[in-house]
């Protein structure tokens, strides 16, 4: 009587697929299918394809060995390296200790101080660099306060300024992370280590550090991969100093005589690093994984005035430094001047004069932007929705494709798409479209991440229940699940928001005059010395971001940002 | 109001089979419980019925009608979740209209249901509420006022106490029985609580590891356990071992029984020889001081509870074996003490015996 599994009579494949219903759900994957085949799969292919391709159209390999003989191409995949791992090396010794200290005292100001942090690191990709020229160029603010003083300082070019700017910047992702870690870590287990005789910094290094290790090193990573994939910023301070990306950039521009199979082939070889340095960090942790309890967090200890002011002081001085750039932009934006030259006192001109001259970026970053992120919204609802509650194979497939534009830096994803895209059967380079896929192909892990989140928190049953009271899967999911979603969906969606308004290194590629975006501006007036102009156009950035940030705040209470 | 029928159905998870060839009908009207340990199946056969799940093998039928590939939206069903599932954006009056309004009903008529649904389970007042800050007794009537105001063919019950407190699980239990009479809908309740099974059922369907093991009513359940598994599932059952042989002197179907040291004569439903389990429930023992007849075991008091209305004896026999046994001494009459020598009068035939594999009754009282 008892079962036993027969498992020559469990049905197979295809009789299970024929047993599927048909429903919503079906007619939403397929869809998804259809997008990321065209969007991520093919490009990626068509990229990679490219790369293999001879001056004459035949096959060739020589553009991986031009690669490896030619020490023009391989010196910027070793200074790719050196500057991102410099620059994660600072961000962790920056980003670390200020974590702690914010969440484990009563500083004041603390949500001043995570605003600050949160605005430095969603300025656009090249404000940081583009205002430390403007302070600390061969020309700047404070390079010229303290020649005057009589003291040589090196000014920001350079790689050492790469690194620095890419450690200001890429810092706050090291605090989010690990202040998320600190909050959650149990902490009887710091006390079973004080009570064992620890000292309070023996215990930090023996407990606690180890214990948040896991969460630091996803910091870690996404200040890598930050750095590794970033554009604007080596660019303007480069002068000279070859990255990846502005090697893969200028050998596709053709008027810079270009050769864009080698831009293929410097694109996977871009890809093949990000990957390996992402699963090695998901290597290193899946060895070192503690599951925490975390039944009891920690209390944050009350202080008496004095080291309360010290501590204050201490995290406020990178917390400051770190937003100094979009201050300077807001400041510059403002400064009076005639033609590309500034004078003493204020003024509106620079506004004046963009809105005069390219009111057009900005009505394309706004409209390009809303459009993109509906898309995300919807699309991201409706995809964590397969990959949560539909689980089968099919939707796991999902699951990987849409991740990897997340580690495709945004000048290979601008490159891949338009290769695939360039070309019968279907042309979209030089339309507004292509940006809007791009964009929604590189934003949209954000969205699908926390509504993932969310959704794994939402009781199955309440749509069970709806679904058996009498409506259907599709009604069921836009009265109940996607409604009660909404408000977890937004911390992800304000993040693919922020990111999109910002968006300098696949626009780029991708766009044609007539389609420029505000980056895309900033990008060219700064190459072309109108930093009034450029500034005035930065700060409408800066202001759009940090209403929406006010807003998401606002509206998701204490739920915060989850980055 | 429906009944539902079962043709040989059988779901897969993976490999294997989480309902394994379930072969039953439900009557109209009738309160059906699927009792079993977590993970027998019992709630998959649930989902299967709501079409939550698609089973592989065999036909599901409301009435005359083959509903395997009717999706859920369109059984015309009832269903109550474990978790309550109460629409945490909607007022109570909004959760409860829900169907009627999926149903497209006038708004007048909705009101009208709602508000009779709502004082069935006596929540008429609070009908504005948001339901999130209530009690789970309140959600889980706010449930079940939303799943019987729609009329639904089917009521189906997925643990829907179990989150309860045991007060509470006994008074709610009872209103689901009364409502569920009054109504006449034809109910699928699950549960792993085999006295809550026993208190509101017509019938009961006992499942282990995917299998129907036994369909009967509670009284039948509890006194001719089909196989081991019931009894001891169901109840307190000692299992004890002992032998059986054919009686020379009769019929083919009289046995003598060796059992803890006493040979005792049993007519059999069937011819068998070999090793038996007995299956005797703590009530069909006889305690006394003194051996009241040639059958009596000797043992010695474990432990003694005091229960109340009874007292639980854990007895140790000369085997070495602990046996349960539920005593209910009157007025006068004092306890054993722990240690205590005492007598153990089995009441043998009241019992169920089984073979040696405890799947198949080889002895019961009364009629097959």
């Amino acid at each position: 009587m008892l079962a036993r599994p027969n498992p020559a009579g469990a049905p197979t494949v295809k009789q299970r697929l024929l047993l599927t219903r048909w429903d919503f759900w079906t007619f939403v994957t397929f869809c998804v299918y259809i997008f990321m085949l065209a969007f991520i799969v093919y490009p990626l292919v068509s990229l990679f394809f490219n790369s293999f391709v001879s001056k004459d159209g035949g096959f060739t390999l020589q553009n991986y060995l031009n690669f490896f003989k030619v020490k023009y191409y391989h010196q910027a995949l070793l200074n790719s390296f050196l500057v991102s791992s410099l620059a994660t090396v600072l961000a962790i010794l920056i980003g670390t200790p200020l974590a702690y200290i914010a969440t484990r005292y009563d500083i004041k100001f603390k949500g001043l101080m995570r605003l600050m942090v949160i605005m430095s690191l969603l300025s656009p990709p090249f404000i940081g660099a583009y205002s430390w020229i403007l302070l600390m160029g061969n020309n700047g603010f404070i390079t010229k306060f303290i020649r005057e003083l009589g003291i040589q300082i090196p000014s920001i070019y350079g790689w050492h300024g790469i690194v620095i700017v890419f450690a200001l910047q890429f810092y706050p992702h090291i605090f989010l992370y690990v202040s998320g870690a600190l909050k959650t870590i149990d902490t009887s287990l710091e006390e079973a280590s004080e009570s064992l005789g620890m000292t309070a910094w023996r215990r930090l290094r023996t407990v606690t550090l180890p214990l948040i290790f896991p969460t630091l090193s996803a910091g870690a990573l996404m200040v890598f991969m930050a750095s590794f994939a970033d554009f604007g910023t080596p660019m303007l301070l480069g002068q000279g100093y070859k990255v990846l990306p502005i090697l893969a950039y200028e050998q596709f521009v053709s008027e810079m005589g270009g050769n864009p199979a080698m831009a293929s082939t410097l694109s996977v070889i871009m890809i093949f690093f990000s990957t390996i340095i992402l699963f090695s960090q998901r290597y290193f942790v899946s060895r070192k994984n503690y599951s925490m309890t975390g039944m009891r967090t920690p209390v944050v200890k009350k202080l008496k005035p004095m080291p309360k002011v010290l501590l204050t002081v201490l995290v406020f001085i990178p917390a400051s430094i770190s937003i100094l750039p979009q201050l300077t932009v807001l400041v510059t934006s403002f400064l009076a001047k005639s033609g590309p030259v500034f004078h003493r006192g204020f003024s509106l001109d620079s506004y004046k004069e963009i809105f005069f001259r390219v009111p057009k970026a900005i009505l394309n970053t706004y409209s390009y932007s809303v459009l993109s992120i509906i898309i995300m919204v919807i699309a991201g609802m409706l995809i964590a929705y397969l990959l949560v509650r539909r689980k089968n194979k099919l939707t796991a497939f999902i699951d990987g494709i849409v991740m990897i534009p997340y580690i495709m830096p945004g000048t290979v994803l601008g490159i891949s798409l338009i290769i695939a895209f360039n070309k019968p059967p279907i042309v979209l380079t030089g339309t507004w479209v292509i940006l809007v896929i791009a964009y929604v192909v590189r934003k949209i892990p954000y969205t699908i991440r926390s509504s993932t989140a969310v959704l794994h928190q939402l009781d199955r049953s309440v749509e069970e229940a709806s679904v058996s009271l009498g409506v259907p899967p599709m009604k069921t999911f836009f009265k109940t699940t996607g409604r009660l979603m909404a408000p977890g969906v937004m911390s992800g969606a304000i993040l693919s928001w922020i990111t999109t308004i910002n968006e300098l290194s696949s626009t780029l590629v991708l766009y044609y005059g007539a389609t420029a975006t505000i980056s895309v501006t900033i990008y060219s007036e700064v190459f072309t010395s109108n930093y009034g102009t450029g500034a005035a156009l930065a700060s409408i950035l800066t202001l759009t971001t940090l209403v929406s940030l006010l807003i998401a705040n606002k509206l998701s209470g204490s739920r915060g940002l989850s980055l | 109001m429906s009944s539902v029928v079962f043709n040989h159905v059988t779901k897969y998870f993976g490999e294997n089979k989480a309902v394994n060839d379930a072969h039953f009908s439900i009557e109209e009207g009738e309160f059906f419980t699927l009792l079993g340990p977590s993970g027998c199946g019992k709630t998959t056969l649930l989902r299967t019925i709501a079409g939550f799940y698609r089973n592989e093998e065999g036909d599901i039928y409301f009435g005359d009608r083959v509903i395997n590939d009717v999706p859920t939206h369109e059984r015309n069903i009832g269903m109550v979740f474990q978790n309550y599932a109460i629409f945490p954006h909607l007022s109570v009056f909004d959760n409860v209209a829900y169907g009627l309004r999926a149903r497209k009903m006038g708004k007048k008529e909705i009101e009208t249901k709602v508000m009779e649904a709502l004082e069935m389970v006596e929540l008429s007042h609070l009908r504005d509420r948001i339901p999130s800050n209530m009690s789970g007794g309140q959600q889980q009537r706010i449930a079940l006022a939303r799943a019987i105001v729609i009329r639904p063919a089917l009521l189906l019950m997925d643990e829907p106490l179990s989150n309860l407190d045991a007060k509470l699980r006994v008074k709610m239990r009872t209103d689901i029985r009364q409502l569920q009479k009054e109504l006449n809908i034809t109910t699928i309740y699950v549960t792993h609580d085999q006295e809550e099974a026993l208190a509101v059922s017509d019938r009961i369907a006992v499942l282990n590891e995917g299998v129907i093991q036994q369909i009967a009513t509670p009284q039948q359940i509890y006194q001719y356990p089909h196989n081991r598994f019931v009894a001891n599932f169901i109840g307190t059952s000692n299992f004890v071992e002992g032998s059986c042989e054919k009686d020379p002197d009769s019929s083919e179907h009289a046995g003598i029984i060796q059992l803890l040291g006493t040979t005792r004569k049993l007519s059999l439903h069937k011819p068998y020889e070999g090793k038996v389990v007995f299956a005797i429930r703590p009530e069909q023992v006889h305690l006394s001081g003194e051996p009241a007849s040639n059958h009596t075991v000797q043992g010695t008091v474990k432990s003694v509870s005091f229960l109340g209305d009874k007292v639980s004896y854990l007895i140790t026999l000369p085997d070495g074996s602990v046996m349960d046994v539920h005593d209910y001494p009157g007025k006068s009459q004092h306890l054993f003490r722990e240690k205590q020598s005492l007598f153990l009068d089995i009441q043998l035939e009241r019992t169920v015996m089984y073979d040696s594999t405890g799947q198949e009754v080889i002895y019961h009282a009364g009629e097959a």
